[in-house]
């Protein structure tokens, strides 16, 4: 080999190793530098990036089951399943002519109805088409395979008690959300917690697996268990009614409570649609689109009380010593009575001179006005307050109202007269009831309520003492006279010592003032066993048709509220207190008719 | 050689991994890993890294051998590349024909021209060192055996032609070419390559898709788009091995060329640096190889092999990680393809080869001053 060869070739290793470098260090330093946008890449991506490459993520949502309404046995008033509509995903459908024959065909659905629902979204991935569907309709459509056609599971709140205590219990809304009774009242108790998931998903949609940081389990709501006996609802809804049809009513509301826990065993409250209106009447009311979301007026629509609410002031003015039951008041014999300002106060009979005893048993308008006028305004303000009257009961039912009660500024010895004949004052029936059960426990006013307490280590509800347990039990006793002796003769029970009081008001006129002439409020309260009052019921009967018969509490009001006591106790197991009564009142008697 | 095995057995996870069949409901336990068709290719690659390792390097590098070799190398390029598009034999994949079916053996007869040209490359400068500085004698022929070669290739693979061209060009003025003769030729290079892009209106879509990705997120830029995402996922750490999501069908070819991103987004910025040291490592052996060797045709040979495997990987990580337009280049010895791996495989035994032949040679010139005093 030639010096000039070997240098040659000396050259070409030169050259070729520095190429060499060049070449591969150029390649490497560029590969590494691939490393600087790996990490840009992880770091600090486009934010447009993961919006433009989307989301191998999708999110399931888990509905939580809204909690049952039970009564205060354990029956289901109100529960929640799973039911299903059907969806039309016409990008799916083969033929979107055809689809709402073949779901006529299929599981009777109306085609028409199916073309016009999908007709403006055929560019809709999600076209509902039912209502929930039946479980055999859900069968047939999972079976046929039709493409485009789904079904959405939904939940489905379910009445099982049908009609009663429909406006008590309330509904909810399509987002399963409540909307009035019960089901508003307790909405965030049985509503729960929404659970989700995040899972991955391959490029065809199809689950893969759950993103467990993401996993949130659903929590169903709690059940609610409401004081309401659904027994005893079924039955004075069905008193209730027969009644105000016999009468003719314009309607009717009957509670049902325990006096000593202060528990709503029964609230109904029934409007006789079927009635012509009459001369005065107020304009109806926008019929509510579900019976449901109806208002209950027990809580809500304040009445006049009339004589039922007597016994309150004679338990007060006998307290404050103001009158004892044997005194014997100057009452007239044949004509009104005048007070004071010359006013006249009309009874129904005159019996002359009279006890004060005698003046609550036959309910004597003047005798109530001789010791009214006895009290001062700010003790006969105090007693109404005292007795819970112009405050909520707070049970817990949607839009109660505090009733109308004059205020002291426009008090004047006018009124200190009326409210004492049960007059010029507008009371709920809830208020009645509560204050009318301070005779039957011993005189303590209780906090009504609606939910039943499940927890018994809760405190005691408090009850505040109105008047002294001797007082209580006097008005008891004098009370129950009012149904040996009194405007109660007509509704006295066969086997239960009944305590009440009739009441019969005139119905005030819708519009102007004043009162219609001949159309009334019969009410009546009572409560009973006489020794240990286990119940107090009130009945309140809204203009009975004079044309057809009686219009007084104690004939209207007054059987109705004898029928619910006579059935309620025997249900709850109470035993007859008449010395004379023989067995129990028949629960499978049909409620339905008046005996 | 302990490189090449480990780049092939984290390709073997990888591919394993990204490969996912969500049809099959059977599991999957380590038996059938170690028994996978994926795990057998690498094994027999790594049977042909070594066998070829042994071959005689001396001997078939010697200018009759050689040339013999390329001339049988071009031939048989060449008939592969034109068989590809007779019905019957050759197959078309991805709208591309590529493939070559030859009884129960598939095979990309464009992997095998890649690598033979850079053998008949190292042949002609090695047998043309003298003249490789002229234009007409020495630049031409071999720009010439290169376009021979190249040209089948270009219509259905512009990504392999313009790495193979590279290599070719660069091989050539590593090896004596004048610069300005290769320059000379790049405006001819460049309308070719354009005409190639004209010509196929998806590679002008692939283009746009690299100029403003974002523009047509759905279609032409949803390839990169999900590239780019998977190496985004799961941050630097990575979501861990075997729980990346793109590869549920979201990234196309993830098995193949897009095996990288499936890697950064299981594995995070460490599985990451590992395989670009790992490919590093083979081009700084390389380097010294090369340096080490003293036979031009053997310098030119190994510089070939680690231009090719190292252009072809960085080509690779520019198109996944968004930085060039996408193009249907692998990732030697990680994406899966049992051509590429065996080819890759041989190759890179023949680098090995040289190394030995290497080694021999130092033995041989330290025991020769050993022997001379007794001698005398």
């Amino acid at each position: 080999m030639s010096e000039q060869t070997e240098a040659r070739q000396a050259w070409q290793q030169r050259r070729i190793d520095s190429w060499t470098s060049l070449l591969l260090l150029g390649v490497m330093v560029l590969t590494a530098g691939c490393i600087v946008r790996i990490v840009q890449l992880k770091i600090q991506p486009d934010q447009r990036l993961a919006a433009a490459a989307g989301s191998p993520f999708s999110t399931r949502v888990e509905p939580a089951r809204r909690g049952d309404l039970l009564d205060r046995r354990g029956r289901i008033i109100a529960t929640t399943t799973l039911g299903h509509r059907a969806f039309i995903d016409p990008a799916m459908v083969t033929d979107v002519a055809t689809i709402g024959v073949d779901l006529q065909e299929l599981v009777g659905l109306d085609a028409v109805e199916i073309d016009r629902r999908m007709g403006p979204r055929l560019h809709s991935r999600f076209v509902p088409v039912s209502d929930i569907l039946e479980p055999w309709q859900v069968e047939r459509i999972r079976r046929s395979g039709l493409d485009g056609v789904g079904l959405e599971p939904r939940l489905v709140r379910h009445y099982p008690q049908e009609s009663t205590a429909a406006q008590l219990i309330g509904a909810v809304g399509f987002e399963h959300t409540g909307l009035g009774g019960a089901e508003h009242l307790l909405d965030v108790d049985l509503t729960g917690s929404t659970g989700r998931m995040d899972y991955l998903r391959d490029v065809r949609r199809r689950p893969l697996w759950i993103d467990p940081d993401t996993f949130q389990p659903h929590d169903d709501g709690d059940d609610r268990r409401l004081t309401i006996d659904m027994v005893i609802q079924r039955h004075v809804e069905q008193r209730l009614e027969a009644e105000i049809r016999t009468r003719n009513a314009a309607g009717g509301r009957v509670v049902v409570v325990d006096p000593v826990t202060g528990e709503l065993l029964a609230l109904a409250d029934i409007v006789n649609d079927e009635r012509a209106p009459r001369e005065g009447d107020p304009e109806p009311e926008e019929t509510v689109p579900n019976p449901r979301l109806a208002r209950n007026r027990c809580g809500t629509d304040p009445y006049e009380p009339g004589s039922t609410f007597k016994p309150f002031i004679w338990a007060f003015a006998t307290e404050h010593g103001v009158v004892t039951p044997d005194e014997v008041l100057p009452t007239p014999d044949a004509v009104p009575h005048r007070t004071e300002s010359g006013r006249r106060i009309r009874d129904v009979h005159y019996y002359g001179a009279s006890t004060w005893e005698k003046v609550l048993v036959k309910s004597m308008n003047s005798g109530m006005a001789i010791v009214a006028e006895r009290l001062e305004p700010t003790a006969m303000q105090s007693c109404i307050r005292r007795f819970g009257f112009g405050t909520r009961t707070h049970c817990g039912l949607p839009g109660e109202t505090v009733g109308l009660v004059t205020s002291d500024s426009k008090w004047t010895s006018y009124t200190q007269v009326s409210v004492a004949m049960g007059h010029e004052i507008g009371v709920t029936p809830l208020q009645m009831v509560r204050a009318f059960s301070v005779f039957a426990s011993d005189g303590n006013l209780p906090a009504l309520q609606l939910l039943a307490n499940d927890d018994s280590t809760d405190t005691p509800r408090i009850r505040h003492r109105i008047i002294e347990p001797s007082t209580a039990w006097l008005t008891r006793q004098t009370m129950r006279k009012v149904m040996t002796d009194g405007t109660g003769r007509k509704c006295q029970s066969d086997w239960y010592q009944l305590f009440g009081k009739s009441g019969t008001a005139q119905l005030p006129k819708a519009e102007g003032g004043g009162y219609h002439e001949d159309r009334y409020i019969s009410s009546f309260i009572a409560g009973a066993p006489l020794d240990t009052p286990r119940l107090v019921v009130l009945c309140v009967i809204e203009d009975p048709d004079r044309r057809i018969g009686p219009y007084y509490g104690g004939l209207v009001a007054g059987p109705v509220v004898r029928d619910v006591i006579d059935h309620a106790l025997a249900y709850l197991g109470t035993p007859p207190d008449l010395e004379d009564s023989e067995g129990l009142p028949d629960l499978l008697v049909g409620a339905g008719e008046p005996r | 050689m302990l490189i090449v095995a480990s780049l092939l057995a984290i390709g073997v996870v990888a591919v394993h991994s990204a490969g996912v069949d969500l049809g099959s409901s059977r599991s999957y336990g380590f038996l059938d890993l170690l028994t996978a068709r994926t795990t057998v290719l690498a094994f027999l690659a790594g049977i042909v890294a070594w066998g070829a390792s042994r071959l005689p390097i001396r001997m078939l590098t010697d200018s009759v051998t050689g040339r013999r070799i390329g001339i049988s190398l071009l031939i048989i390029s060449i008939g592969l590349l034109i068989l590809v598009h007779v019905p019957g034999v050759g197959r078309e994949v991805n709208g591309a024909r590529r493939w070559l079916t030859i009884g129960p053996i598939g095979f990309q007869p464009s992997e095998i021209a890649k690598w033979s040209l850079v053998i008949i490359i190292a042949w002609y400068a090695a047998s043309n060192a003298d003249i490789l500085n002229r234009f007409r004698r020495g630049f031409l022929p071999g720009f010439g055996l290169a376009a021979l070669m190249v040209l089948p290739v270009v219509s259905e693979d512009l990504g392999t032609a313009v790495l193979m061209l590279t290599v070719a060009i660069c091989l050539l003025v590593t090896a004596g070419c004048r610069v300005l003769h290769a320059a000379s030729l790049l405006p001819v290079a460049m309308i070719g390559f354009v005409c190639a892009v004209l010509v196929s209106p998806y590679r002008i879509d692939r283009l746009r898709a690299f100029m403003d990705p974002y523009a047509d997120p759905q279609n032409i830029g949803y390839h990169i788009l999900q590239s780019m995402s998977a190496i985004s996922g799961g941050g630097l750490a990575g979501r861990g091995l075997g729980n990346s999501v793109q590869k549920f069908g979201y990234l196309p070819e993830d098995t193949t060329d897009f095996i990288f991103a499936i890697i950064s987004e299981e594995l995070g910025i460490a599985g990451v640096s590992l395989v670009i040291a790992l490919l590093i490592a083979i081009l700084l052996i390389g380097r010294r190889i090369v340096r080490d060797t003293r036979c031009i045709h053997q310098k030119v040979l190994v510089l070939g092999i680690m231009l090719t495997f190292g252009l072809q990987a960085l080509m690779n990580l520019l198109v996944v990680t968004g930085m060039a337009p996408t193009k249907g280049i692998a990732l030697p010895l990680l994406s899966w393809g049992g051509t590429g791996w065996l080819a890759t495989s041989a190759c890179l035994g023949l680098v090995w080869a040289v190394d030995r032949s290497n080694a021999a040679r130092e033995t041989e010139t330290l025991e020769l001053p050993a022997l001379q005093p007794e001698g005398a």
